[in-house]
């Protein structure tokens, strides 16, 4: 194995090892197939397009931590993470807001692998392409995922559909769960075009 | 000799059927524009007010900057449709019921998907039109996933608009006049519905044709 591929292949295998072990007596073992296909689509297609499309050691470590956490999320069924139930009750929560937190952060995480792709495939010095480009994309991700589980919920099984959804009775909740991808992307975005601008200063 | 040829090209520039077009699209976009806003305070429409401050920065920066967002006539005058469908869509009642929430088509198919489709359809000819200086040098030669990637950036200016909405009834409480979880879900799919119209519409008349590339 070429030096180069290690560090991907060790993302790749650490994240195998946790789908596996959350593969094992989930929660909701439907919810939790359902939930997985995203990782069963994804990891896949990264492998796949590997040599096409190489991101840089910082893109694979910061989809390995969002994949980890949606992985987690899936075993307990989004609703149900145990680990968010101390928080829920000190803050006196209403819902369990682990989903919360993963749309954020995949707005946050998922933003720079992204800015990657389009940086090395379409505009490296276009700077509307470049920065914007992959924010839209983000958000465009997350309105696909809400339409993917409204499907569920009218289409599949309207009863497994509601826990899948974790609407957790809130009318916005799409909405919400899009700003959330929203201010995370931009929130990485800004740290992105603020370091480039301090980079051309130096 | 140049400086008149210099001056020669700025008054062709200034009388020219493209500058005139732009100007008139101008007038026409803000015109309708005030007439809908002073209209939409009148009745106490907040939520209007709200967005036409939104769509006066937009046609502001479009004035200054359609050249560096390479928005063509065409483009332009799609996005001024847009922008004339959505007002009045707001403001217009038929009887008591606003325009949005006409169905054209009994159950099916309302004002407010119509104007959804227009919209997602003008985000990815905007797109389209970005990526175009690069789409034949890139590493990416398939035309699919130039298409994909335009359908889902179109998709996202329409999820931008879904979490303004959401602004409006957070700040201004406008919980009534922009639906709820379904009404959500339904405006996300006949975006996609009008990004991927338009993805179609790419790919049969402004795509280069493998024929005329091989040319």
């Amino acid at each position: 194995m070429k030096k180069q591929d290690r560090y991907p292949f060790i993302c790749l295998v650490i994240f195998i090892a946790v789908f596996i072990i959350c593969a094992i007596k989930p929660v909701y073992p439907r919810d939790h197939l359902l939930e997985s296909l995203l990782s069963i689509i994804f990891v896949p297609m990264l492998v796949f397009t590997y040599r096409r499309f190489r991101f840089s050691n910082t893109s694979y470590t910061l989809m390995l931590v969002f994949m980890i956490m949606h992985t987690i999320g899936s075993h307990y069924t989004y609703s149900n993470v145990v680990f968010m139930d101390p928080i829920t009750n000190f803050f006196n929560f209403s819902r369990n807001h682990y989903d919360r937190i993963v749309h954020f952060m995949f707005g946050a995480l998922m933003y720079y692998p992204f800015f990657e792709l389009f940086k090395n495939n379409f505009a490296k010095k276009d700077k509307f392409v470049k920065y914007l480009f992959p924010f839209f994309f983000i958000v465009a991700l997350g309105a696909i995922y809400e339409i993917i589980e409204w499907l569920v919920t009218i289409i599949v099984e309207p009863e497994l559909g509601l826990a899948y959804l974790g609407v957790q009775g809130d009318i916005w909740d799409a909405q919400k769960d899009m700003a959330l991808k929203f201010i995370g992307a931009l929130i990485t975005m800004t740290i992105i075009i603020l370091k480039n601008i301090l980079k051309n200063k130096n | 000799m140049s400086k008149q040829t210099n001056w020669q090209t700025k008054l062709y520039d200034f009388l020219s059927v493209k500058k005139n077009k732009l100007i008139v699209l101008l007038i026409f976009t803000a015109s309708y524009l005030i007439l809908f806003t002073i209209l939409a305070v009148l009745k106490k429409n907040y939520e209007f007010v709200f967005y036409s401050i939104f769509l006066f920065a937009i046609l502001l920066f479009v004035r200054f900057y359609y050249k560096d967002l390479r928005l063509t006539v065409p483009i332009l005058v799609l996005l001024s449709f847009f922008g004339a469908l959505h007002t009045m869509g707001v403001n217009i009642y038929i009887g008591n019921t606003r325009l949005y929430e006409i169905y054209i088509y009994p159950r099916l198919f309302r004002y407010d998907n119509l104007v959804h489709i227009v919209g997602s359809f003008t985000a990815a000819m905007i797109s389209f039109n970005f990526l175009r200086p690069y789409i034949e040098s890139v590493k990416i030669k398939s035309k699919t996933v130039t298409l994909i990637i335009i359908v889902l950036i179109a998709l996202g200016f329409g999820a931008v608009n879904e979490i303004l909405e959401l602004g409006a009834v957070v700040f201004v409480d406008a919980q009534n006049q922009v639906g709820d979880y379904m009404n959500n879900a339904l405006d996300l799919c006949f975006n996609l519905l009008g990004s991927t119209l338009a993805a179609f519409y790419i790919r049969s008349y402004m795509m280069e044709k493998k024929e005329e590339r091989n040319k």
